[in-house]
């Protein structure tokens, strides 16, 4: 029997099986996030002890970034992570078609958050903060900035990919209402994603 | 054989538990109710505590008062992406722990190393 005709009629056997596999892949998930978490918490960590004995390098360094852009960038994150949390919502009520469009705009968000921070690259080369440890002072600032940013930006473009996945998967009649764990498998991913950037905008470019 | 693999119709009760779990249309927040589903409260919350995030940090030039700001409110923002959209609020608390652990070890490590004299020992 196909995945498409499981979602949309199971019997009582096969949904406890769904909900035993959902619950499954999730704490499988949330510990992989676990370790997510460690890896960033190191970037962060150097950031934060660079911004500890070096304060007046990121100070200076602060006045080159473009806080609009960048509180801009973080609210279209945020506006991304609503769209997914609502594209579940739709299909956990059986809304596929809205629930599809819920997700591709996630996925159009994601794309549209990738654009500014290439915007926001651009205009810091422009200014020569680069990725070198050496050349200046300042230079020992872009290191620490470029690598969580992009790191981060990396876990936002796998994230695009794998909501056209979904999205794609979802048009197609793979979820439904009892099968879904898919959807929220990637949801808690992009969340996650969301979350380390509401530390990444805090530390980095406000504090 | 054909008895095992037929496609039964969800029971009625079933869907009903389903629709109740899921349905969200109002927010009850400080005992008012508000026509809108609780992940678009939270969505302004969020909007409305990033946008208080920026003007704390452009008012506020001492660091005594901006950071401990800045960083209430993004634990703040993170908490509520982690309990409501993760939905930590409504899942196994294994899950919770599987990602609260590694939080906390980590912080302890982090507030160690900004211990450390940057010159040493």
């Amino acid at each position: 029997m196909s995945d498409i005709v499981l979602a949309r009629h199971m019997t009582a056997e096969q949904i406890e099986k769904e909900k035993i596999r959902t619950h499954n892949l999730k704490f499988a998930t949330w510990l992989y996030l676990a370790s997510e978490v460690v890896l960033f918490t190191i970037m962060l960590v150097g950031y934060v002890l660079f911004r500890l004995y070096e304060p007046e390098i990121v100070k200076t360094a602060h006045e080159d970034l473009s806080i609009l852009l960048i509180s801009g960038n973080t609210f279209v994150l945020l506006s991304s992570s609503w769209a997914m949390v609502m594209g579940l919502r739709a299909i956990k009520k059986d809304d596929i078609k809205s629930g599809a469009r819920w997700l591709f705009l996630t996925a159009m968000l994601g794309i549209t958050f990738l654009v500014g921070q290439y915007i926001e690259y651009q205009e810091l080369a422009h200014l020569s903060i680069t990725l070198g440890f050496d050349t200046d002072a300042l230079a020992g600032w872009g290191m620490r900035f470029y690598a969580p940013t992009f790191f981060h930006g990396v876990h936002v473009f796998v994230g695009v990919i794998w909501a056209l996945i979904v999205v794609d998967k979802t048009r197609k009649g793979h979820f439904g209402r009892n099968r879904y764990a898919g959807v929220e498998v990637f949801g808690l991913y992009w969340h996650f994603v969301d979350v380390v950037w509401i530390l990444l905008f805090t530390l980095i470019y406000l504090v | 054989m054909a008895e095992h693999n037929a496609i039964e119709p969800i029971p009625h009760d079933m869907q009903a538990a389903h629709k109740a779990h899921d349905d969200h249309d109002v927010t009850v927040i400080f005992g008012r109710t508000f026509n809108m589903p609780v992940y678009t409260a939270v969505f302004i919350a969020l909007g409305i505590l990033t946008a208080l995030e920026v003007i704390v940090a452009e008012i506020f030039a001492e660091p005594a008062i901006r950071i401990p700001l800045l960083l209430g409110m993004a634990v703040v923002k993170a908490g509520l992406v982690m309990y409501f959209y993760m939905h930590l609020r409504e899942d196994s608390r294994i899950f919770a722990a599987a990602i609260l652990i590694p939080i906390a070890v980590a912080l302890l490590a982090a507030l160690f190393l900004m211990a450390v004299p940057s010159t040493g020992y």
